[in-house]
């Protein structure tokens, strides 16, 4: 375990480790940059190095990203990534009393906290699953897919059928490129370059980077982005004894973090924004906040940080998303030549041990990364927009071509990010679209494999046990809570009609 | 003053209902030139299964935006439609335009002039484009591209294009 640890140290890893946790921060804290985007920015730049370095990397920045979020949500009323948007309403309330620098520094440590939590739940709980995971067959798998893409429902936040639309597209994508059971190449039109289908890289990195920036310069804006003023000292032990004085608050928002970062296809955002309601519906001072509360800022930042932790338990154990950052982090494993699943933790025990401890270490550098990148901030978000949405699309493009040396993944980029634009547009969210190209895959291999094993039947893939178990935990997260709400109003209804009985 | 508002059918939503339709279908009737997979007498599970599926599915749920937005009468404001609110300026809408045009190029360009002097046009003109300062647009070019050299070219080893003109 030492020399575990200590190889960690060694310069190769933790020079690199370092940097990224720093790009972390400035992409966090620069609105429209996405802690997805990073990670999508930072793979090709991996691609070369040794895994642990990789995996230091993209934990480090998005754990950093994440809470760099928080910073232009305080001083600006804008959430830095989607992780922060229920950090604005508390957070710059706080900033507008003047206490912008306690709310910054709540944040800072309800970050490590909720991370560490995460963490912790992570190791604990992945390799239980995975002994458990191993007894899945196709029809498991199969399951697990439809249920990763179900989650659409949950991320498409109101817009179920647009979600369903993204989702279909990014399947319909997902089946472009050589078939993997019989050899024949679909879709490619003679194209050479999409025998091995769309890479994953390139669309991601359209969708979410050069489809934001499309956004931007073509919003009635100006392009400068607004100055701030300077803060203060940071009252950092004051935040701590708060953090202490609500650690009812931070764990059930940890709890809840890691709870719907573990769903696949739910993130950090949306274990923010549920953290928030239910600190808003349950807290004794609900009429405070939206008005500058402590509680306000601690739950989601606990939330979303937490939620990191519990988006890799799928990823690990089942090789399902967790959302979006972790869905490109499963297709970097496979460039990195590792097979998300079960058999992981056997096959790269030393790599997952690693992986544990560069999680870990990442919240305790997160602390002097995180402060610097706060009094740093002030400064950063002075650079005028025009450069840094500059700065994005070369990014996009030669982290594009970095893939294969090649040009047609910049086009794939270019058009993914024409599409994505206008999918917004249209109010179509683009997660459920990666969610599809990821699961596409594992739907339709066991799908038919499964149908092949059965020949034809598909009764099989209802009535084993584990896969009848997935399909009702499906059924109870898409329709538990209208379920309740359901019951509920029947009881109060007939307990109205049992009180006029009575009188 | 109250502004008199004048309702329009959702075009825009129409549109994409018909273009998902449309590779709805596409799907369906490409995948049926895909070979059929025999396992002994028995049919089995090919590669146009998946494609006929999603291709169905698409088609349902065109149909669906179609109807939804054309006979259910979801309309929106004239103001609303998409490739007129698209972009807010012709300015915006040239903006767009000439995004998309030079990163289409830049291939192109670097292929040309090689990655330095390529990365430095290209970043010279978007930036101007955005009404950058010129200070600010020389620098920021600069940097960005010696730190992109230093990112992929020296420490991911990727082989940045030296330029045809240059390389001779």
């Amino acid at each position: 375990m030492f020399s575990l640890i200590t190889d960690l140290f060694r310069l190769k890893i933790l020079i690199p480790w370092i940097l990224a946790m720093v790009f972390g921060i400035f992409v966090g804290a620069t609105p429209g940059l996405t802690a997805t985007m990073a990670v999508a920015l930072l793979i090709p730049i991996t691609y070369y190095m040794d895994p642990r370095a990789a995996f230091a990397m993209i934990i480090g920045v998005s754990f950093t990203a994440i809470f760099a979020g928080d910073i232009p949500a305080t001083f600006l009323r804008i959430p830095g990534t989607p992780a922060s948007g229920a950090a604005v309403l508390d957070g710059f309330e706080m900033n507008k009393k003047g206490k912008a620098a306690l709310s910054l520094s709540l944040d800072l440590f309800g970050s490590v906290l909720g991370g560490l939590f995460g963490i912790l739940i992570l190791i604990f709980i992945t390799p239980i699953l995975a002994e458990f995971a191993l007894k899945f067959t196709n029809f498991e798998y199969f399951w697990l897919g439809v249920f990763g893409l179900s989650m659409t429902a949950i991320i498409s936040r109101g817009k179920i059928i647009n979600g369903f639309i993204s989702a279909l597209i990014g399947l319909s994508i997902s089946t472009i490129g050589i078939d993997i059971t019989t050899g024949y190449p679909r879709f490619t039109f003679g194209n050479i370059n999409l025998m091995g289908g769309i890479s994953f890289i390139p669309v991601m990195i359209g969708l979410f980077g050069l489809s934001e920036v499309l956004k931007n310069i073509t919003a009635k804006e100006e392009f400068n982005v607004p100055t701030i003023k300077g803060f203060g000292k940071l009252p950092l032990l004051e935040s701590i004894k708060t953090i202490w004085e609500y650690r009812l608050r931070f764990l059930i928002s940890s709890v809840i973090g890691v709870f719907i970062g573990a769903l696949p296809g739910a993130g950090a955002d949306i274990a923010a924004w549920v953290s928030y309601g239910a600190a808003k519906n349950t807290s004794k001072n609900k009429e405070e906040f939206g008005k500058g509360h402590v509680e306000g800022v601690i739950a989601p930042t606990s939330a979303n940080n937490a939620a990191l932790g519990g988006t890799w338990i799928p990823a690990f154990v089942f090789g399902v998303p967790g959302d979006t950052v972790t869905a490109i982090v499963l297709g970097a494993m496979l460039m990195y030549g590792l097979r998300p699943g079960p058999h992981i933790f056997s096959q790269s025990k030393y790599l997952m041990n690693s992986i544990f401890a560069i999680g870990i270490i990442s919240q305790f550098l997160l602390i002097p990364l995180g402060l610097l990148g706060i009094i740093a901030a002030g400064h950063l978000l002075k650079l005028p927009r025009n450069i840094v949405w500059i700065g994005v699309i070369f990014f996009c493009i030669i982290g594009s071509f970095s893939i294969n040396n090649n040009y047609f993944d910049v086009y794939i980029m270019l058009l993914a990010g024409v599409f994505g634009f206008l999918l917004e547009k249209l109010d179509i969210p683009l997660p459920p679209l990666i969610l599809g190209i990821i699961l596409g895959p594992m739907v339709e291999n066991n799908l038919r494999v499964g149908l092949i094993k059965t020949k034809g039947n598909f009764l099989p893939f209802i009535t084993r046990p584990i896969s009848l178990s997935i399909i009702v935990i499906m059924f109870l997260i898409l329709f538990g809570g209208n379920i309740i709400l359901f019951v509920l109003k029947l009881f109060s209804s007939k307990n109205h009609l049992d009180r006029q009985n009575v009188f | 003053m109250k502004m008199k508002k004048k309702l329009e059918i959702a075009l825009d939503k129409i549109s994409f209902g018909v273009v998902l339709s449309i590779l709805g279908i596409f799907m369906i009737l490409y995948s049926r030139t895909f070979p059929k997979v025999r396992m002994g007498e028995k049919m089995v599970t090919g590669p146009s299964f998946f494609p006929t599926i999603i291709g169905l599915l698409l088609v349902i749920f065109g149909i669906y935006t179609i109807i939804f937005n054309l006979l259910l009468k979801k309309r929106v404001y004239k103001e609303q439609k998409v490739f007129i609110n698209l972009f807010c300026t012709s300015n915006e809408f040239l903006n767009f335009f000439i995004f998309i045009f030079l990163i289409a190029l830049y291939p192109t360009i670097v292929n040309l002039l090689g990655f330095f002097i390529g990365s430095f046009l290209f970043c010279i003109i978007l930036m101007k484009r955005l009404q950058a300062r010129w200070i600010n647009t020389i620098l920021s070019s600069l940097i960005i591209i010696i730190f992109t050299w230093i990112v992929f070219g020296k420490i991911a080893f990727i082989s940045l294009p030296k330029g045809i003109i240059f390389n001779r």
